[in-house]
């Protein structure tokens, strides 16, 4: 053990010891020894009457073997000095017979002196050589201790290893019982400390006051050294001083340039232990361990600042994520603590009138501490205010400088909040709320402190004013979308619909994503799905345009292929958006025909009964906006009655893990496993799509389904041929059988309609669209039938005298006939009444020989 | 006889008028199925090929016929009036009270001589 040679040192060194430091009083004690080397001799002569020198040359032996040579030279000069003043003196002759007596005895005590010098000269050196010895293993042992010091100081990355190394370090080199470290920390030291010299703490930190009364804070207080060799003393100087059993104790400060950063003390057992040795030693270790401190300390501030930077990078990272303000606080309030390194975290947001700020939450603290703050008004002063409007930081390290009625300090005052630092949140003169840091301890709030939590307030400003302004984009694109979708869907015999619009869920924009439903002539019906490139407000802008546009062409138009080649045309020449697809289809309720066109969108899906639902594949074309000459083609399909056509957007089919397949399969299989009408199909796809994923894109949905005709209304287009007579015929045949009318009423209505019928495919003949329609209604007991043609009105009888005879034969089935003349042809309503009366008009003037003219209604 | 004139799909073929020579003066059309505009035409022309052949009388069957629609009404007063100048009669064997409505309705029952078999309507000619 290192420690072993310092107890035989010590020893020596206290033999050496008061040699070197007390000669004057080995003067004093050899001159008393020779004074009474020389009374022993003059009692000895006097009392064995015969004289003797042997006494003072004990006496001198006496005072070497006690005082050393000094006190030897002092015993042999004074004893020497007293005899020859005897033999001077006549009344002292007996002391010495004569002169010669005088001189042998001065003689053998010289002789004497000599000896016993030369010997003790001797041993002198011996001695020496040993402590030489015994030095240079201390120096070496102390060498190490300091080489090992310098070592476990270089190791030290952090200012409480420093202290440790220095604690245990020093003790070990300077051979102390125990010895502590302390560091300052504004008015305190905290204090580390180790015993026995082996490096281990003897106990976790404690604070220690700078005006403490121990040797450890003067030193720290007045900066120089500090030692007590008594303990005496040390109990007098230093009562505070906690070594009980200390009787010498060494403090150093420690020092960084100028400044004291903290003292190191030492306590030695023994009295007077605090030698230059151990000064110097203890010193040198003081400049080491303030070295090393420095160092500690731009480690430490470097490791800070690359934690700081983490967790900055971390919350930026998860503001990037949050899309309202809402997200955007309950971030800040989450991560505020760890991230800023504060104790408590609260935000206000300004309210919507603008008046007041809200406090939008806080962690940390317990809100209801914080009830003061809960709302501030803008108009009242106060610190949380003024950061607001003034938008500007503000650092509170106490919080005595603010007005005592600010409601900050009474929030403060109940949550123990000691610190406060008060940041605006917002982004470019636009400052949407306040940032509250609280510490519970009194922080300094450095520089570099407020540096970071500024940056830490200004990322959060930043994503709020993001979130904010985000907010209010994604609130008009909203409500252009929701103008743009329909309110309602039409309402069409034989038809039923259901559509949806969801929007995404990661708060991503407002897509351009829309449906729309609305009948044209002749009982067909329009279906469109579109979506349009881009988010946003413009996305939703350039919606409406083509929503609004296709409706006008579709009325117009009666091909698909026509509508959307006029709407990539006005899309080229009139759109900003880059390019939009879009499924248009076009059902005829008459003859359940589908004629579709897919501009670069997803294929409609035509779920039947009974059958593997499948997608429509054909009629596809390029984008709208691609390139407005491009060829467009016409799908065609029947639609069976049961059937359901389903248009929707990308967002229902494409998912980020699979490719389109996948998701084209999957709402394949879905929407054709569904029992139930439209609005159970599509609800039923859209919980089965999105199950268990986020839905990343907005979803748009539109389903129609071809009802069974109601009993009630019977609705037919049918070619304007022979073929189509027939149809006419055998439908209305059946839908009469199904009202359960009478056989005559039957035979009436159905030779009425034949009639009717036989005259509007006459009309139709060379007519664009080549059919007829009959719409058959049964309201009560009365049935109602229009017969429609497209073409123009011929007076009956004008052509062949052989069609005259319609007119009157319908009046006299009918209860009553009208005929309306309109611009896109002729409408012949025929009514008649189930009940079987008799036809009510009904007289004999009106037969064929009456004026066949008579009872047409120009319109 | 059925009177359901839905089931006409079925026997959707061409209807059918049949010229019956009975006496010198006297033809006999018989009409088949479905009496309507597509018919019509050929009804005519038979008409006006037995009248043109010298028949005096001409009596239209419609005891198989479906359906007769104005058309085939107009052919039959078209023949009426070429026969009414030299003092010839149409007439008509309608047997169906539906059909039998078809003329009370348009008061061609006084224009033409219904009667309900063909045995009647030859009588007396």
């Amino acid at each position: 053990m290192p420690s072993e040679g310092h107890p035989g040192l010590e020893r020596l060194e206290r033999r050496l010891g008061p040699r070197t430091r007390g000669r004057a009083a080995s003067i004093a004690l050899g001159a008393v020894l020779g004074v009474a080397g020389v009374g022993l001799g003059v009692l000895l002569h006097v009392v064995t009457s015969g004289a003797s020198y042997a006494q003072l040359v004990g006496a001198v032996a006496l005072a070497m073997v006690l005082g050393g040579v000094s006190a030897a030279v002092a015993a042999t000069v004074v004893g020497w000095g007293v005899g020859s003043f005897l033999l001077e003196n006549p009344d002292w002759q007996p002391v010495f017979a004569d002169r010669d007596e005088f001189l042998r005895w001065s003689t053998s005590l010289l002789a004497a002196t000599v000896v016993v010098g030369v010997g003790w000269t001797m041993r002198r050196g011996h001695e020496r050589a040993a402590i030489a010895a015994v030095e240079a293993e201390r120096s070496r042992r102390r060498l190490e201790a300091i080489q090992e010091l310098t070592a476990s100081l270089s190791a030290a990355v952090r200012p409480a290893d420093v202290a440790e190394a220095l604690a245990g370090g020093v003790v070990e080199a300077l051979g102390a019982r125990s010895g502590s470290f302390g560091l300052v920390e504004g008015a305190d030291l905290v204090v580390v400390e180790s015993r026995d010299g082996t490096g281990r703490l003897r106990s976790a930190p404690v604070r220690m006051s700078m005006g403490a009364r121990t040797p450890l804070a003067a030193a720290a207080r007045q900066g120089h050294v500090v030692w007590v060799e008594r303990r005496a003393e040390l109990i007098r100087a230093f009562p505070d001083a906690p070594s009980r059993d200390a009787a010498s104790v060494l403090a150093v400060p420690v020092r960084r340039g100028a400044d004291v950063i903290g003292a190191m003390a030492f306590a030695f057992r023994e009295t007077g232990a605090v030698t230059l040795e151990r000064r110097a030693v203890a010193t040198l270790a003081a400049e080491l361990g303030g070295q090393a401190l420095e160092r500690a300390r731009l480690y430490e501030l470097e490791r800070l600042e690359a934690e700081r930077t983490g967790r900055l990078q971390s919350l930026t990272a998860a503001l990037a994520e949050s899309l309202v303000p809402a997200d955007v606080a309950a971030i800040v309030r989450e991560q505020g603590i760890g991230t800023a390194g504060a104790d408590a975290v609260a935000i206000h947001l300004v309210s919507e009138s603008g008046e007041t700020l809200e406090l939008e939450g806080a962690s940390g603290v317990d809100t209801t501490g914080l009830e003061a703050l809960a709302r501030v008004p803008l108009e009242r002063t106060g610190a949380v205010a003024t950061a607001f409007s003034r938008g500007r930081a503000s650092f509170h390290p106490t919080l005595e400088t603010l007005a005592s009625d600010d409601p900050l300090v009474a929030s403060a005052a109940e949550e123990g909040l000691r610190s406060v630092a008060l940041f605006p949140l917002g982004a470019s003169r636009r400052v949407h709320g306040v940032l509250l840091l609280g510490w519970r301890t009194a922080q300094a709030l450095e520089p570099t402190d407020r540096a970071f939590a500024g940056t830490f307030a200004s990322q959060c400003g930043q994503a709020l004013d993001r979130a904010i302004r985000y907010e209010s984009e994604r609130t008009i694109a909203e409500t252009l979308q929701q103008s743009v979708l329909p309110q309602v869907l039409p309402e069409v015999e034989g038809v039923t619909f259901a559509a949806r619009y969801l929007p995404g869920e990661s708060g991503v924009d407002v897509g351009g994503d829309w449906y729309d439903a609305f009948l044209l002539a002749e009982g067909r019906i329009a279906l469109v799905v579109g979506d349009v490139v881009g988010k946003g407000v413009g996305a939703a802008a350039t919606m409406g345009q083509l929503r609004n546009s296709l409706r006008a062409f579709a009325s117009e138009h009666e091909d698909p292929a026509e509508v959307v080649r006029l709407l990539s045309g006005m899309f080229d020449a009139h759109v900003d958006a880059p390019f939009a697809t879009l499924a248009y289809l076009v059902l005829d309720l008459h003859d359940r025909r589908c004629r579709y066109v897919v501009a670069g969108h997803p294929p409609p899906l035509l779920v039947e009964p009974h059958e593997p639902a499948r997608y429509l594949e054909d009629g596809r074309t390029l984008p709208l906006g691609v390139d407005a000459d491009a060829a467009v083609e016409v799908g065609e399909t029947t639609v069976e009655v049961g059937a359901t056509i389903v248009l929707y957007t990308d967002g229902l089919v494409e998912r980020r893990d699979a490719p389109l397949d996948v998701g084209l399969e999957l709402v394949r299989e879905t929407a054709g496993s569904v029992a139930g009408g439209p609005d159970t199909l599509v609800d039923h796809v859209l919980r089965r799509v999105f199950e268990g994923t986020e839905r990343y894109d907005d979803v748009a949905i539109l389903a129609a389904r071809l009802e069974p005709v109601r009993a009630d209304v019977l609705d037919l287009r049918l070619p304007a041929d022979r073929e189509g007579l027939q149809q006419m015929r055998t439908q209305l045949g059946a839908w009469l059988d199904g009202l359960g009318s009478r056989p005559e009423v039957r035979n009436d209505v159905l030779l009425a309609a034949w009639e009717a019928s036989a005259n509007a495919v006459e009309h139709a003949q060379g007519a664009a669209s080549g059919t007829f329609g009959l719409h058959a209604q049964r309201d009560g007991q009365l049935l109602r039938l229009r017969v429609a043609d497209s073409g123009r009105w011929r007076a009956p009888g004008s052509e062949t005298s052989d069609r005259g005879l319609g007119l009157p034969l319908m009046r006299g089935l009918m209860d009553r006939v009208d005929i309306v003349h309109a611009a896109g042809g002729t409408v012949v309503v025929l009514e008649r009444r189930l009940d079987g009366r008799q036809p009510a008009g009904r007289s004999r003037s009106s037969g064929v020989f009456a004026d066949t003219r008579a009872g047409t209604t120009q319109s | 006889m059925t009177t359901d004139m839905s089931d006409l799909s079925t026997t959707h073929e061409h209807p059918a008028v049949e010229a019956i020579r009975h006496s010198p003066a006297v033809a006999v059309l018989v009409i088949h199925g479905q009496a309507d505009l597509h018919s019509a035409p050929e009804l005519r022309e038979q008409l006006h090929r037995v009248i043109d052949d010298g028949a005096f009388h001409v009596v239209v069957d419609l005891t198989d016929a479906t359906f007769v629609d104005s058309m085939t009404l107009g052919v039959l007063l078209g023949g009426v009036k070429r026969l009414r100048p030299q003092g010839g009669q149409l007439r008509v064997v309608v047997t169906q009270p539906g059909l039998r409505r078809i003329f009370e309705v348009t008061l061609l029952d006084r224009v033409f001589m219904l009667f309900p078999t063909r045995a009647e309507a030859l009588d007396r000619l």
